[in-house]
């Protein structure tokens, strides 16, 4: 274990092979060093006839492939295992320790950092007399004379141009608060939404006093990072017909710090499934609206449950774009007022929703086994997963270790031959 | 926690589906994966910890006592099982920590065979069971709603399994004695009961049977409580919390060696502070979801038992000489 771990030490120097070590050790620790010994005790051995079919057909799948009513497992044991791995760190401070220390390095809270006094303490430090530690876990980052531990984990920090998902928690003046998982709450204000009505139009009064009409506590919505004030709080906009109250399904949390920052953080995946991968790690999984779906008065009729939209319902029936001066006030109205329906599409299929579900859960597994969540990632997963027909086995955690496994096996493999394995 | 009005009608659409979709894809009667040890404290003659991958934790430890109990005082205002619960954030006196001490007392000491923790050739001595139950939640959504039952239910099941009561020396040796003079002793001196110092003397309180599998039916097992979520027609074994919350209905099923024990119980599990009127907030249960709860307990408990009986089974007395963790 010593050796291997210095070898990774070794390379660590670039950045972007840093964090696949980093991703290594945590997931293929435990399986080859310290050999995971979940001892299983299944409740049941025997198989109900369906199960049965289900792993003849599937040639591979495994025993958990038949469906358990309560999986048990012990918790991992033999923790001094790890002197190894703080043996080998001592060797390389004692061999450089100055040297070694500020380069990109893990540090645990309360290790010395540096004891020169020149360089200045920023965010995951403290000092005591003339030597700075660590105050959290995570990678040494220096910038000029700056020095600053970045944590491995830790809440969501918000930064402009971030895509993410958030829950309104408090109804103010003239502002929403909203719980983005961060440190504090984001701030949405009245100015910085879509409101019915014509979005040039500044917002009155009344807009003040109607405000929950919109948006109201518990509600989901999806919006970008617009600025950070002084304090760190986020301020959030919606300014876009892609942003929004979010509809037609569920919402997944995982560690925000598994999310990669993209171009784009919503796709569309098989399966009829729309995926928002909030940078906040808030995930939202939905059924992928119809394309038209904005436009159309036949969806307009089943989703609206407004007086004001029933009125413009009414004399919008036989409404083509295009066809009337008003035009275009108008269709900005109509979709500005089914951005804040409540109301889910009536003609969820049951596939759909298993889909979701599934999809729900390929996201645990990921989150789980701590592998950053990609579009690709995730859809790599999902065909993994396929080889379990009730997708409520992924929820062992046996399944989700070897699932992760294959993931990282997967991509390892995609790096010698791209071709071979584009088609997985 | 609170859900927005179209998350709340998807998970309900979902979950009272003809073939109900759960959030997470388990089945109606499929557990969420715990992970659980048990005898790990030294101190008490049994306990046990049990997690659940949401965070949630459950340390359970039962200690034992000596209690006197004179034949005339023996009714039902005597128990000889008494839980202590513990959740930090939360008072003794706070409705959360006193409905579950009452549940569970009522439950545990109406189903209890007393006669096991008598002593041997003691007319009025009892082993007194004082069971100390810790919950840690790192999330802030328990309630005198939310309640996670099934957790506490299996980790004071673990706990009790493991339990081993010391060995009585008294009678030991006085099976060598004269029987006569025997009685008269024990009529006349009240003597104190004497235990063996050495632990791997002790007994279970639950014995296991040598083959597990066939006697498992008429196996003598502490009772498990099951909370089941009520949803249109559908009923769901160890709901999460957005069950819970869409949720017309709760009931607790308890059961104890194979089979349901009373009191059956409905209870509330919804309490959304934004839920308007509409959110099924009085909906009743009939016959039907009795019957289908019942049958569902009985379906699941016996494997759920077995699952956990396997944790005692397989646990090893020097696993915890390092550390607990």
């Amino acid at each position: 274990m010593s050796s291997t771990s210095k070898q990774n030490w070794a390379i660590s120097d670039c950045d972007a092979h840093f964090c696949d070590v980093l991703v290594m050790l945590k997931i293929f620790v435990p399986f080859h060093c310290y050999g995971w010994s979940s001892q299983k005790c299944w409740g049941a051995e025997e198989e109900t006839a369906g199960e049965a079919g289900k792993a003849g057909e599937a040639g591979e799948a495994p025993a958990e492939a038949t469906m358990e009513v309560l999986t048990v497992s012990k918790p991992i044991q033999n923790r001094e295992d790890f002197d190894s791995d703080s043996d080998s760190d001592l060797d390389l401070d004692f061999a450089s320790p100055q040297k070694q220390s500020l380069q990109n390095s893990v540090v645990t809270p309360g290790e010395l950092v540096t004891s020169d006094p020149m360089l200045m303490r920023g965010h995951g430090t403290y000092s005591v007399g003339n030597k700075t530690y660590s105050s959290v876990a995570g990678t040494i980052s220096r910038v000029n004379k700056l020095l600053s531990v970045i944590p491995l984990k830790s809440r969501f920090r918000p930064e402009t141009g971030d895509h993410i998902v958030g829950r309104i928690t408090e109804v103010g003046n003239k502002r929403w608060k909203v719980d983005i998982g961060g440190e504090q709450n984001a701030i949405l204000l009245l100015g910085s939404v879509n409101l019915p009505g014509g979005i040039l139009r500044r917002k009155s009064q009344n807009d003040e006093l109607t405000m929950r009409n919109f948006l109201k506590e518990g509600d989901l919505l999806n919006c970008e990072v617009q600025m950070l004030y002084n304090d760190g709080a986020a301020g959030l906009h919606t300014r876009s017909l892609k942003y929004g109250k979010l509809r037609n399904g569920l919402l997944v949390l995982v560690p925000s710090y598994l999310i990669v920052r993209t171009k784009n953080h919503s796709f569309d995946l098989p399966g009829n499934v729309s995926i928002i991968l909030g940078v906040n790690g808030f995930v939202w999984l939905y059924k992928t609206p119809l394309k038209t779906s904005l436009s159309s008065s036949s969806t307009l009729k089943n989703t609206n449950l407004n007086k004001f939209q029933t009125m413009l319902n009414s004399d919008s029936s036989n409404y083509t774009p295009g066809s009337t001066s008003v035009s275009i006030t108008r269709l900005e109205e109509e979709s500005t007022w089914e951005i804040y329906s409540d109301k889910n599409d009536p003609n969820i299929s049951n596939n759909v929703r298993l889909n979701i579900v599934r999809y729900k859960n390929c996201l645990k597994c990921l989150s789980h086994c701590e592998i950053g969540i990609t579009k690709s990632r995730i859809e790599h997963v999902y065909d993994i997963s396929l080889e379990y027909e009730n997708s409520g086995n992924l929820i062992e955690i046996e399944v989700m270790e070897r699932i992760g496994k294959d993931v990282l096996n997967g991509e390892k493999m995609r790096g010698v031959n791209t071709s071979k394995m584009m088609s997985l | 926690m609170i859900l927005s009005p179209a998350e709340r009608s998807y998970l309900r659409d979902s979950l009272s589906l003809e073939t109900p979709i759960r959030p997470d894809s388990r089945l109606v009667g499929q557990f969420r994966p715990i992970e659980a040890v048990c005898n790990f404290l030294p101190n008490f003659n049994g306990s046990s910890r049990v997690r659940l991958s949401d965070g949630n934790e459950c340390i359970t430890s039962v200690k034992s006592s000596v209690v006197i109990i004179s034949s005339s005082s023996r009714d039902d205002s005597v128990n000889l099982i008494d839980f202590l619960f513990n959740i930090p954030g939360y008072r003794d006196d706070s409705n959360l920590v006193s409905n579950l001490t009452l549940t569970f007392n009522k439950i545990f000491n109406n189903n209890f065979d007393y006669s096991s923790l008598k002593l041997k050739n003691f007319k009025n001595h009892f082993f007194k069971l004082s069971i100390d139950i810790l919950f840690i939640s790192n999330s802030s959504d328990i309630n005198d709603n939310y309640v996670p039952l099934t957790l506490i239910s299996f980790s004071s099941y673990l706990a009790l399994r493991s339990t081993r009561l010391p060995l009585l020396i008294n009678d030991l040796e006085k099976d060598e004695e004269d029987l006569n003079i025997d009685k008269i002793k024990t009529q006349k001196e009240v003597e104190l009961p004497m235990f063996s110092d050495d632990w791997s003397d002790s007994t279970y309180l639950f014995p296991t049977s040598p083959s597990s599998s066939t006697a498992n039916a008429n196996q003598r097992t502490p009772p498990l409580i099951f909370i089941l979520a009520v949803i249109d027609d559908n009923l769901f074994v160890d709901p999460t919390i957005e069950e819970q919350y869409v949720s017309d209905n709760g009931l607790i099923v308890p059961w104890c060696s194979g089979n349901i024990i009373n009191p059956i119980e409905s209870t509330k599990l919804s309490r959304d502070p934004n839920s308007d009127s509409t959110s099924s907030s009085t909906v009743g249960l009939n016959y039907n979801h009795l019957t289908k709860g019942i049958s569902l307990v009985k379906e699941v408990a016996a494997k759920v038992a077995s699952a956990l009986d396997n944790v005692v089974n397989t646990s090893d007395e020097n696993e915890f000489l390092n550390s607990i963790f």
